[in-house]
């Protein structure tokens, strides 16, 4: 059993992981880092102020994407509400919605996420107790000064001997190298995002097994582009906002095939009696047209809202990209005009 | 030679000199924002013992080594130890045998690396046969052992740092109310019995 000695107060954060949880604990010369796997045990380790050579907070998305999966499922059961009268399915689904977005809500006033390292000599460890922006900010300024006092003499040797954080020699900066890549694939899936909108926006005034198969055929090669589009950005010279519009372009996608997979599950017990079986379910779905549900009327209309709005904001970055993209064959200011391969910067595009 | 700081999102290397206190900087490979605070002992990575120096005249020798001239004494036993005895813990000095027998002995806080949540392990204990209510007749198990392990447990500390004992009591008073369910329903099974 651990002796009680040392004096510990709780710092701010706390990580509400399931599985393990994580606090942090100060002392008079180390911070406590304590996790406990299945909240049985507990597992101390100790960062001395000492040691401590970097304190690092990265911004992640986590909450952006931790909302998006707790607010999909929720505006999927909020949607099937709609769908249904009968009180029972109204409280099966309005139950599981409401918790989902208790959570979210809980997950956005928790503030903006980050990752927080405590680094020394020998050891960089997350802090999985600060993983939200606030409390890490506030850890950071409480420890700052207990830091900087327990490494005065540290401090007063740098100074002695030229050197300082502030100074010192830099290491080498192994960025990963930049690839030229052209937006080709890119251009690509503007066009089927382009064309997949006017299906949809067809599908509201005829619909049919034709309309169906041409949709799922544009589909059946969007799907993976995004995926290929996104391997080959990465580490890619291509403009980061088109970078970002093919991540939106992939979370549109996968949110779209959640709701369109939903209502194809209910499929199977609308069309149940049909006699042809299960090609008849596939052939009753596939005349559906989505004047005939509600479900389906806002699954259509919210996709072509938002494809519009992918198509709208992939021409704009096409054409701020095009504006802004250094002329190859123009003077370069104070020099000697360069070869076209060497104009092209880092944050341009070769077309 | 400093720490090679990486971004988290990239893996890239980041600049931490030139980033240093100057709030939050995007990665120069993913664009993603840090913050990166650095502290004097960034560039002190190599905490390489000092050579032990020899005693000249007068001065005090290392316990273990006569000849070594003695830079600090154990916080534990006392004794004067020379640089390649002395192992800092903190702000505090040991010899090699006090830090072994405070780890074995679990006596040296410092030194403590885990331990059991057993106010936890006595509300779960408590707790299950309840929430798996067709299991309740564990309790006639559970309850016992949650209430001998509460008792046995109290005095002890909860764990390294403060915490109250709120879990033991709730769990105990469930563990009890159990027991005394048990006991009230064995009492009137034997009375039946011997009234019939």
């Amino acid at each position: 059993m651990p002796p009680v000695a040392t004096s510990y107060r709780r710092l701010p954060g706390r990580s509400l992981n399931p599985v393990t949880a994580s606090t942090l604990w100060v002392a008079s010369d180390h911070l406590l880092l304590i996790t406990s796997p299945g909240y049985l045990l507990e597992r101390y380790r100790r960062f001395y102020f000492r040691d401590i050579q970097a304190l690092v907070l990265h911004k992640t998305r986590r909450r952006a994407v931790i909302n998006m999966v707790l607010g999909v499922p929720a505006a999927m059961c909020l949607l099937g509400m709609l769908a249904v009268s009968n009180l029972l399915a109204w409280i099966f689904l309005g139950v599981p919605a409401a918790l989902l977005l208790v959570a979210a809500s809980i997950n956005t006033l928790r503030g903006p996420a980050c990752i927080t390292r405590v680094v020394t000599a020998h050891s960089d460890q997350v802090m999985h107790a600060l993983s939200r922006l606030r409390p890490a900010e506030k850890v950071v300024a409480q420890l700052q000064p207990a830091l900087l006092s327990a490494q005065h003499d540290l401090e007063r040797h740098a100074a002695e001997s030229g050197t300082s954080p502030a100074s010192g020699p830099l290491p080498a900066t192994a960025v990963r190298p930049l690839h030229e890549r052209s937006p080709v694939l890119h251009r690509i899936l503007l066009g089927l995002l382009a064309l997949h909108a006017v299906l949809l926006a067809v599908a509201f005034f005829f619909y049919g097994e034709a309309m169906s198969l041409a949709e799922n055929l544009v589909i059946t090669f969007l799907y993976p582009l995004v995926l290929v589009a996104l391997a080959r950005q990465r580490d890619s010279t291509l403009p980061r906002p088109l970078q970002l519009w093919t991540w939106a372009l992939l979370w549109y996608f996968l949110v779209a095939f959640l709701f369109q997979y939903a209502y194809s599950l209910t499929g199977y017990f609308r069309y149940a009696d049909d006699e042809r079986g299960q090609w008849g379910v596939v052939l009753n779905m596939m005349a559906e047209s989505p004047r005939d549900s509600v479900y389906l009327f806002w699954v259509y209309a919210v996709s072509l809202a938002v494809s519009v709005a992918l198509l709208t904001a992939a021409v704009l970055v096409f054409r701020t990209d095009d504006q802004s993209a250094p002329d190859p064959l123009g003077p370069e200011p104070g020099g000697e005009p360069e070869s076209g391969e060497a104009a092209a910067g880092p944050s341009g595009d070769s077309e | 030679m400093p720490t090679l700081l990486t971004c988290r999102h990239c893996q890239a290397s980041l600049a931490p000199e030139q980033v240093a206190g100057l709030g939050y900087t995007p990665c120069a490979s993913c664009g993603q924002p840090h913050r990166v605070e650095l502290f004097p002992a960034w560039e002190h990575t190599e905490r390489v013992p000092t050579e032990p120096q020899p005693v000249v005249a007068d001065e005090a020798g290392c316990f273990y080594h006569g000849g070594s001239r003695a830079e600090a004494s154990c916080s534990r036993c006392g004794r004067f130890l020379c640089s390649l005895c002395n192992l800092p813990l903190g702000d505090q000095h040991f010899c090699a045998p006090c830090l072994e027998e405070g780890r074995h002995s679990g006596s040296m806080p410092e030194m403590v690396t885990g331990s059991t949540r057993w106010d936890v392990l006595v509300l779960l204990l408590a707790l299950l046969p309840i929430v798996l209510l067709p299991m309740f007749y564990f309790s006639l198990f559970t309850a016992p052992l949650a209430l001998f392990l509460g008792l046995f447990f109290w005095r002890r500390p909860v764990s390294l740092v403060p915490r109250h004992r709120g879990l033991f009591l709730v769990g105990m008073a469930l563990a009890l109310a159990q027991a005394g369910l048990w006991a009230a329903g064995i009492y009137w099974i034997i009375y039946q019995i011997v009234s019939s």
